[in-house]
């Protein structure tokens, strides 16, 4: 088998005393795009910036990050410049901050092109100019001069679109990209990247909390709870049989669009704080599969599919 | 009879510019709406942001006060009503916010924030009004131990609960809720949904469910009326809206929902954006984003009509 573009093994992540992710593992292969899923403070904000480096000096990460087969977690600055933005490219949440106010929007392009492609000058105007066309902006050459504020949320995702591609990554890490946007605007979003993708022939971490963006998008599923890997497997297989019985309260929490049926599964209880995960299986205080042993060992992943769980729903027949 | 009756809605809001910050014009943010909602019904009030429905909501309680228009509950004109009269008329009608940690007062603890209502209607005192704040905790899944806590020792979901046994706490005949589980984990949202549901079965509650999630509202709500650019562009029941709907807007929303398992079928691609409605467009208000949109819509702004049985649309492109 190839190998896959990137592979996290054994993923760690801690601040001082507290361990936000433990022992996370997945990989994605060339072209695939793979959906990271979990509710708030499950952990995957922050594996995904490790992924590029992002991480506040305090954090200590241990574990391994391959991209390509180079190691990551042990770059120093200067070689983490030339893999952020070249290798591996992230678009984020929130549009408004993530661009300067000061800056026009050709501004912004021209100098992620500078830095990662050498392109100056007119050269770097035209081709600001055509990334800006790619991403669907009307009358790109007129926008150059816009700023963040004259554009709506939409338009401004479109700009971190097009700088974030504008490096020509192997690896768009995309965190919650269309969480802020009304439905109609990400359903346009969402199409842009599946196509772009796919023209780019780039792979993708597509994080989000919802589950319907994730079956939409992504080829493979991996869910997180409390800083751990609960299930990982191809997206139809998990979403139409979960076996983490955290997968399948997830699912039955959400409505879906279809017509209703009856009363929401839900979970019990709330989701753990990091500075007090439970022992053992950390979903084991809302589990109704709970046994003994869940509540003192850590279930071991198993092998693709990965299921962390010491009792797995099971498959139906 | 209807709890709730609004004809005719108009809000809005004065818009300040140039040097003096002189009102410059105002903009309609809700523009002659019509609702009816009836005792035990939940109607849903969709459509993006921008689009006027949290001002609706306000307005209807006259939390924000509207330009004209007639609004009823319960038999009494709201509009009518002096401070004292609307005071004492809120014991009727209550509301619930998206953001649970922003509508509570950080230094009053969560019996003080679900006492205070029925302090204010002189509902209860005393030892009765402590049974009275638990038995509201009971029914909304908390217990004593939370009595005296403050709001930031609460997660989001318990918060949200707090935030709905204060508007229970005086038996409203109307609820509205605001985007009320948007801001909430999903796991989490799924036992305020319920919650509510089982509220509603008990209380015969009314609910004016505001939010813009298509998948929570097609479960919760009985009707459905979108909005655009501060106009219902079209109503009827939840089911009828989902699978069939006329108006090209609600096609384009609902073929824009990420289906999980449902299908959705791509009646029409989503484009454009909504405009601004500082400057509203001439005739219909969707037609620069509309597939359908013929010349006669850029000029003549179509009127909300019966289409069929119980349902209204405002385009006569896709009318029978």
């Amino acid at each position: 088998m190839t190998q896959p573009l990137l592979s996290v093994r054994d993923l760690s992540i801690r601040f001082g005393s507290t361990e936000v992710v433990d022992r996370l593992s997945f990989s994605i292969a060339r072209g695939e795009t793979l959906g990271l899923v979990g509710e708030s403070g499950c952990g995957k904000s922050v594996s995904s910036l490790s992924l590029l480096g992002l991480l506040p000096r305090q954090a200590e990460v241990t574990g391994s990050i391959r991209l390509d087969g180079q190691e990551l977690t042990s770059l120093g600055q200067d070689a983490w410049r030339r893999v952020r933005g070249r290798r591996i490219a992230m678009v984020f949440q929130d549009p408004m901050t993530a661009l300067n106010p000061l800056l026009s929007v050709g501004r912004h392009l021209e100098e992620v092109l500078g830095v990662h492609q050498g392109i100056r000058g007119e050269a770097a105007r035209s081709e600001a100019i055509g990334w800006l066309d790619r991403v669907g902006i009307p009358d790109p050459s007129r926008r150059m001069a816009s700023h963040p504020h004259e554009l709506s949320g939409g338009m401004r995702q479109r700009v971190l679109i097009a700088m974030a591609l504008a490096g020509k990554p192997d690896l768009l890490v995309a965190d919650e990209p269309t969480t802020a946007l009304d439905v109609t605007i990400q359903a346009q979003i969402l199409d842009l990247l599946a196509n772009l993708r796919r023209e780019l022939s780039m792979s993708m971490l597509f994080i989000t909390h919802d589950l319907g963006v994730v079956e939409q998008v992504a080829d493979r599923l991996a869910v997180l709870y409390a800083g751990r890997l609960a299930e990982d497997g191809p997206v139809e297989q998990v979403l139409a049989q979960p076996r983490h019985p955290y997968t399948e309260g997830l699912l039955g929490s959400v409505p879906g669009f279809r017509p209703r049926s009856g009363r929401l599964r839900s979970i019990p209880g709330q989701v753990p704080s990091a500075t007090a995960w439970p022992q053992g299986c950390r979903f084991h205080p809302r589990c109704e599969r709970a046994q003994g042993i869940c509540r003192t060992d850590t279930p071991v992943p198993t092998p693709a599919p990965t299921i962390a769980c010491h009792f797995p729903v099971e498959e139906a027949t | 009879m209807s709890l709730m009756s609004v004809r005719d809605l108009h809000v809005s809001f004065p818009v300040r510019g140039g040097f003096l910050g002189r009102v410059q014009g105002r903009v309609r943010a809700v523009d002659g709406v019509s609702l009816e909602l009836a005792a035990g019904e939940t109607l849903a009030l969709v459509g993006e942001s921008g689009c006027g429905k949290s001002t609706t909501a306000r307005a209807i309680l006259r939390l924000l006060e509207p330009d004209s228009g007639q609004i009823h509950i319960d038999g009494q004109d709201l509009r009518s009503l002096d401070s004292e009269a609307l005071r004492r008329f809120r014991r009727k009608a209550q509301i619930v916010f998206q953001d649970p940690s922003a509508a509570l007062n950080p230094r009053r603890t969560a019996f003080q924030a679900v006492a205070e209502g029925l302090l204010t209607h002189q509902l209860s005192t005393g030892a009765a009004l402590r049974e009275r704040v638990l038995e509201l905790f009971g029914l909304v899944g908390l217990s004593a131990e939370h009595l005296d806590r403050h709001p930031h020792e609460f997660s989001g979901g318990q918060r949200q609960r707090i935030g709905i046994a204060r508007a229970l706490a005086v038996e409203p005949l109307l609820l509205v809720l605001d985007e009320p589980v948007s801001a909430l984990d999903v796991s989490v949202q799924a036992q305020v949904v319920n919650l509510l549901e089982d509220i509603q079965q008990r209380t015969s509650v009314g609910y004016l469910f505001v939010a813009h999630d298509m998948g929570v509202v097609r479960h919760i709500a009985h009707r459905i009326a979108v909005m655009y650019l501060g106009r219902i562009v079209e109503s009827g029941p939840t089911e009828e809206i989902c699978t069939d709907p006329r108006h090209p807007y609600t096609r384009m929303l609902i073929a824009s929902v990420p289906s999980l398992g449902g299908s959705t079928a791509r009646w029409q691609e989503s484009r454009g954006e909504l405009p601004s409605p500082l400057n509203p467009p001439s005739g219909c208000a969707f037609h620069p984003r509309c597939p359908l949109a013929r010349p006669e819509c850029a000029l003549v702004r179509p009127e909300l009509s019966l289409i069929d049985g119980n349902r209204l649309s405002a385009c006569p492109v896709t009318a029978p």
